[in-house]
C-alpha cells in the first residue's frame, strides 16, 4: 500500500494539492484567495492528466523525422485534456476576478462573509 | 436528419457572435433571438416524428474521426423532445420578460443579454446531445458562465451577492467534475461514453478498480448535485432565482437547472449502468436527498417573506421530487421525473413572470406583504399566478397534478417513504402558495394609488402559452408519458 503511494508520487501529490485548493475554496473568505484556490484545484488536475498520459523514455507526441510508430511517443490524450482545461481554467478566472473587481468597487473589501452577513443583519435581503 | 442537432448548435453559436457585432441595435438582436429559438424548436420538433416511426437512436460523428479517437453527438427521442422543450421555455421566458429586461438592464447591454442566453441555449443543446463526457465538462463551464451573466446583467448589490456565490459553489462543483473525468480516464482510458461504459463495466465485473469508479461516481453526482441544486446543495439557488430579472430568473430553474440533471442521468444510464449505481449505494443517496428537498424546500419556502425568493425555494422542492423519481432507479421512475420536469420546466418560468407582473404592479416591492390586490391590477399576472399554483399544489387538469400522479404510480411497488413525503410536499405547497393567492386577489383600499398597468402583447401572450401548455400537460399528459416511456429505453 505504502510502496503504490510512493510509485504513484505524482499522482498523490495532484490529490495533496486538489485538497489544497477544495479546502482554500471552502474556507477562505478573502475572494482572490478563493480564486488562487480554485486556480490550484484545476492545476493539480492538470498534473494528474499530464503524469497519467507520460510514458517513461518516449517522445512528446509530435511527429518527428517522419516516424509514425506510435509505441515512440507518450500518450497524446491527456495533453490535449490539459490544453482545453487550461482554457476553461483561464475563462474562467478572468470572469471570477472581473467580478472580484466589481465587488470590490461596490463594497471596498474583499471579504465575502463580512458583507454577506454584515446586510443579512440589516435585513437588506428582504428589500 | 442526422445534421439537426449539430446545424442546431452552430446555429446558436454563430448567433451568438452576431449580437455581440450588432452594437446597439438590440431590437434586432431580439428578434435575431427568438428567431434561432424558434428555428431550433421547429428544427427539434422534425426529429421527434422520426424517432417516434423509427425508433432507436443517432450517432453523429464529429470531424471523421471513428469512435474511440473522434467526439460524437448521439440523439434520440428523448433528447429531441427534451430539446424541443427547452427552446420553447427561452423563448416564451424571453417574450414574458421582455419589460423588465429593459428595466433591469442597461440599454447598451441588451445585445451581451442575449448573446448571453444564446451561449446558454449553445451550452443545453450540447449538454443534451454530446456522447463525449470531457466535451460535457467543456459545455458545463461555458453554462456556469452564462448563467453567471444572467443573473449579474441586472447590476445591484443583491446581484452581486448572488453571483458570487452561485460562481463560487459552482467553479467548485467543476473542479470535482474534473477530477472525477480524470480519475475515471485514468483506470478506463476512454471519454467516450460507449466506451467508457463497456469499460466500466468490465473492470466492475472483475472486480478491479472498484474503489476509484465509485468515488468517481460520487463525486459527479455531489459536483452535478451542486450545479442543479439537489438538497443540501441548494443554497446559491434562491439568492441567484431570487435576485435576476425575470426572464433570467425564468430561465435559470426552468432550463438550466433541469440540463445538468440530464447529463446526471445519462451519466447514470450510460457511463456506469443503473444497476452499478444502484449496488454503489449512490441510487439510494440521490433518493433519500430527493425526499429530503420535496420536504425541506417547501419548508423554507413557507418562511419566506420575498415572493421570488419563495418561488425560488419551491424550485428546490421540485428538483427533490426530480431526485426522488430518478433515486427510484426504474425506467418507469426515470420517465416520471422526466414527465416532472418537463411540466416543472412550463410552470416554474408561468410563476417567475406572473411574479414579475405582480411585483411591478406593486411599485416594485418584492415582499409578499405589499402585494394586497396586485393580481387585481395586473390580471394576467394575477391569473398565470393562479395557474401556476394550481399545477404547483397539484389541482387535478393542471400539469402538476398529472406528474404526481405519475411518480406515485411508480413509486408504489418502493415503498410508502415517497408517497409519504409526495402527500406531505403537496400539502406544504398549499400551505405557502395559497395565502398568495388570497393576497393578490383580494380587494384593497389603495387600489386607486396605483396606476394602471398597460397590459403588454407580448406578456400576455407568453402568460397564456405557458398556461395553456400546462393544461395540455394536465389533460394530455399520457401523450407525452408514452413517448418518455419509449425514450428512456434507449437511454
Amino acid at each position: 500500500m505504502m510502496l503504490n503511494l510512493f510509485h504513484n508520487y505524482y499522482e498523490v501529490a495532484a490529490v495533496i494539492l486538489f485538497s489544497i485548493g477544495l479546502l482554500t475554496v471552502l474556507l477562505q473568505r478573502n475572494l482572490i484567495k478563493k480564486i488562487i484556490g480554485l486556480n490550484i484545484m484545476d492545476t493539480s488536475v492538470f498534473l494528474f492528466l499530464a503524469a497519467k498520459g507520460y510514458i517513461a523514455g518516449r517522445m512528446s507526441p509530435i511527429i518527428k523525422d517522419g516516424m509514425t510508430d506510435a509505441s515512440k511517443y507518450i500518450n497524446p490524450i491527456p495533453s490535449g485534456l490539459v490544453l482545453t482545461g487550461i482554457v476553461v481554467a483561464v475563462s474562467v478566472t478572468a470572469f471570477s476576478l472581473s467580478l472580484t473587481l466589481r465587488w470590490y468597487q461596490q463594497y471596498k473589501t474583499l471579504d465575502l462573509d463580512g458583507v454577506v452577513l454584515k446586510n443579512v443583519w440589516r435585513g437588506e435581503k428582504y428589500e | 436528419m442526422n445534421n439537426i442537432p449539430f446545424i442546431s448548435i452552430i446555429i446558436s453559436m454563430i448567433a451568438s457572435i452576431a449580437m455581440l457585432l450588432l452594437g446597439k441595435k438590440s431590437k434586432t438582436a431580439l428578434t435575431l433571438a427568438k428567431g434561432v429559438l424558434l428555428v431550433v424548436a421547429l428544427l427539434s420538433l422534425l426529429l421527434i416524428p422520426y424517432f417516434i416511426s423509427t425508433g432507436g437512436s443517432i450517432t453523429y460523428m464529429l470531424g471523421h474521426y471513428p469512435a474511440p479517437w473522434g467526439n460524437e453527438l448521439r440523439f434520440g427521442l428523448l433528447e429531441s423532445l427534451l430539446a424541443f422543450v427547452f427552446c420553447t421555455v427561452l423563448l416564451l421566458a424571453i417574450i414574458g420578460g421582455k419589460n423588465d429586461i429593459i428595466e433591469d438592464v442597461q440599454s447598451r447591454k441588451h445585445n451581451q443579454y442575449f448573446a448571453l442566453l444564446m451561449l446558454l441555449l449553445l451550452s443545453l443543446l450540447a449538454l443534451i446531445y454530446t456522447n463525449d463526457i470531457f466535451t460535457a465538462y467543456v459545455f458545463i463551464e461555458i453554462n456556469t458562465l452564462a448563467s453567471c451573466g444572467i443573473v449579474m446583467v441586472k447590476e445591484s448589490g443583491e446581484t452581486l451577492r448572488a453571483t458570487i456565490k452561485y460562481l463560487f459553489m459552482s467553479l467548485m462543483a467543476s473542479g470535482l467534475f474534473l477530477i472525477s473525468i480524470a480519475l475515471l480516464y485514468s483506470v478506463t482510458g476512454q471519454l467516450l461514453i460507449p466506451s467508457l461504459f463497456a469499460s466500466i463495466t468490465n473492470l466492475l465485473a472483475s472486480g478491479t478498480y472498484r474503489w476509484p469508479i465509485v468515488v468517481a461516481c460520487t463525486l459527479m453526482t455531489i459536483s452535478l448535485g451542486v450545479k442543479s441544486a439537489m438538497f443540501p446543495f441548494h443554497t446559491w439557488l434562491p439568492d441567484a432565482h431570487g435576485t435576476a430579472t425575470t426572464s433570467s430568473s425564468s430561465i435559470l430553474s426552468g432550463v438550466v437547472v433541469k440540463g445538468y440533471i440530464i447529463l446526471l442521468i445519462k451519466i447514470y444510464y450510460r457511463v456506469f449502468g443503473i444497476e452499478n449505481i444502484r449496488q454503489m449505494g449512490v441510487l439510494q443517496a440521490v433518493f433519500w436527498l430527493g425526499i429530503a428537498g420535496m420536504i425541506f424546500g417547501s419548508i423554507f419556502a413557507i418562511r419566506e417573506k420575498n415572493l421570488k425568493r419563495m418561488v425560488a425555494y419551491s424550485s428546490v422542492a421540485q428538483i427533490g421530487y426530480i431526485y426522488a423519481g430518478i433515486g427510484l432507479g426504474t425506467y418507469a421512475g426515470l420517465a416520471a421525473a422526466l414527465f416532472h420536469m418537463i411540466v416543472h420546466a412550463y410552470t416554474k418560468p408561468l410563476l417567475f413572470t406572473s411574479a414579475g407582473g405582480l411585483i411591478a404592479a406593486s411599485k416594485h416591492s418584492k415582499l409578499i406583504a405589499n402585494m394586497t390586490g396586485a393580481g387585481r391590477r395586473n390580471l394576467p399576472a394575477g391569473i398565470g399566478f393562479l395557474i401556476g399554483t394550481l399545477s404547483m399544489v397539484g389541482v387535478p387538469l393542471f400539469g402538476g397534478f398529472a406528474s404526481k400522479v405519475y411518480l406515485a404510480t411508480s413509486a408504489s411497488e418502493t415503498g410508502y417513504a415517497f408517497l409519504i413525503a409526495l402527500a406531505l410536499s403537496s400539502f406544504l405547497n398549499a400551505i405557502y402558495y395559497l395565502p398568495v393567492l388570497f393576497r393578490i386577489f383580494a380587494r384593497s383600499d389603495a387600489d386607486e394609488e396605483y396606476e394602471k398597468e398597460e397590459a403588454d402583447f407580448g406578456y400576455v401572450m407568453s402568460i397564456s402559452c405557458f398556461s395553456i401548455i400546462n393544461i395540455l400537460l394536465g389533460v394530455g399528459g399520457i401523450y407525452i408519458m408514452h413517448l418518455l416511456n419509449q425514450g428512456v429505453q434507449i437511454l
